[in-house]
């Protein structure tokens, strides 16, 4: 006789093991990106650390075990697929991820391999093309919302990426905004926690990995996530966008992190890679950040937060934090004026 | 640095954050008020493309004002503070 667990455990399991796992694997990761000599400098410190590189594969494969545990344990076939679904969308970003790690692909062929990343939710049709937007409540977008799927994956990849710069930047960032998304699917679908819901299941494992990986990634970083690690947490936030019918309510959420990319674009006035593109900033003698003022370097939200005098490292990831903080409350806003006409 | 030391420096961005919000809700309310009510006679088919047309162009006006504020805020100079 099958058994069925009570959603709450799948929960508290979606939680748990992703943290347990990243906990565990990325202090094993370090030692082995160390002794094969796979590392970034931390140009940002007087003493230059050598950084264990790609800490990102542990977040995908905590994931990927997560989500294949709560498949065995979760009955429901169609559940299942989508679970799979996920898997593999965040599998292919975080692979192309690997390989721009490894051979660093150019800057306009990585988004477009990232378009590719949607192709799993298209085909097995996990999306609803009816977004809900506030006031309005739900719309019908049948063929406006496949055209744009591949860019709800594209584009929350790279600018996730874009802002994966400081220790910690990224990963605190995206807790706040898994947080913000978190209540807002509460408010929105009023779906209580003893009721089975796969967008809690798939925040909840992003979250537990991202706790664990923030821990070992905040100032002074002991791992960088490398494009592996951005490109995962990225499309993993665009595929919770899509299964989720949070499109309105994630875009809210991620403004600090599309601002940041709209100023990179806009300056450079197209796609680098950001040994392509002049420093936007340098070190003060006594290790804050100013800005460089080159007139041909990129114009990013730190460039912005430190122009008027400069700032120490973890005060510019505090800023993130302010800015992603504010953001998620008008993603929680966003989601109560969309309950209103539900 | 504590964070509520930081605020003063952000309130820029936090502006434009505030802004990039309120406009969305404006536009929502707007499609809510103006294009919904629109009666979907004589021609359902042309006039429902024609209601996703106007509304995914207004969301489209938004990105780029969007996108056009960023750029001037980035952009802007720092006055430089004067010597006494």
């Amino acid at each position: 006789m099958a058994v069925t667990i009570a959603p709450i455990i799948i929960y508290i399991i979606s939680l748990f093991i992703p943290l347990i796992l990243t906990f565990i694997g990325i202090p094993f990761h370090i030692r082995l990106m160390q002794k094969r000599g796979i590392f970034g400098v931390d140009i940002h410190k007087e003493e230059q650390p050598k950084v264990a590189e790609m800490g990102g594969i542990v977040i995908l494969l905590s994931i990927i075990i997560t989500a294949l545990i709560t498949i065995i344990l979760i009955k429901d076939s169609d559940f299942r697929l989508t679970i799979g679904i996920f898997c593999i969308t965040i599998a292919i970003a975080g692979i192309i991820g690997l390989i721009d790690d490894f051979f660093r692909l150019s800057a306009i062929l990585k988004p477009l391999l990232l378009l590719f990343a949607s192709i799993p939710i298209i085909a097995s049709r996990r999306y609803i093309p009816e977004p809900y937007l506030p006031f309005v409540g739900k719309t019908r977008l049948t063929i406006a919302y496949i055209i744009l799927l591949p860019l709800v994956i594209a584009v929350p990849s790279n600018s996730v990426n874009m802002l994966d710069v400081f220790n910690g930047s990224m990963a605190a960032a995206t807790i706040i905004i898994l947080f913000a998304v978190f209540f807002a699917n509460m408010i929105m679908f009023q779906n209580g926690l003893d009721e089975l819901d796969l967008t809690y299941i798939f925040i909840l494992i992003l979250l537990g990995a991202l706790l664990a990986f923030w821990f070992f990634n905040r100032y002074p970083a002991k791992v960088f996530a490398g494009d592996t690690g951005s490109l995962t947490v990225g499309a993993a936030l665009g595929a919770i966008a899509v299964i989720g019918q949070l499109e309105v309510v994630i875009i809210i959420a991620m403004m600090p992190f599309i601002m940041n990319s709209f100023g990179i674009i806009s300056s450079v006035k197209g796609l680098f890679e950001r040994s392509e593109m002049a420093r936007p900033t340098r070190m003060t003698k006594d290790w804050k950040l100013e800005s460089t003022n080159d007139p041909k370097a990129p114009i990013t939200l730190v460039g912005l937060i430190i122009k008027k005098e400069p700032l120490h490292e973890k005060d510019v990831v505090k800023s993130f934090n302010i800015l992603t903080f504010i953001s998620g409350l008008f993603a929680v806003i966003t989601a109560v004026l969309i309950r209103i006409v539900m | 640095m504590k964070y509520y030391q930081l605020i003063p420096r952000l309130t820029k961005i936090i502006g434009l954050e505030t802004f990039v919000f309120a406009s969305f809700i404006g536009i929502c309310a707007l499609i809510n008020a103006v294009i919904v009510g629109i009666p979907n006679e004589p021609n359902p088919v042309g006039i429902a493309f024609l209601k996703v047309g106007i509304s995914l162009l207004l969301v489209g006006i938004w990105l780029f004002v969007w996108f056009y504020l960023t750029k001037r805020i980035m952009k802007s100079k720092v006055k430089p503070t004067k010597e006494k």
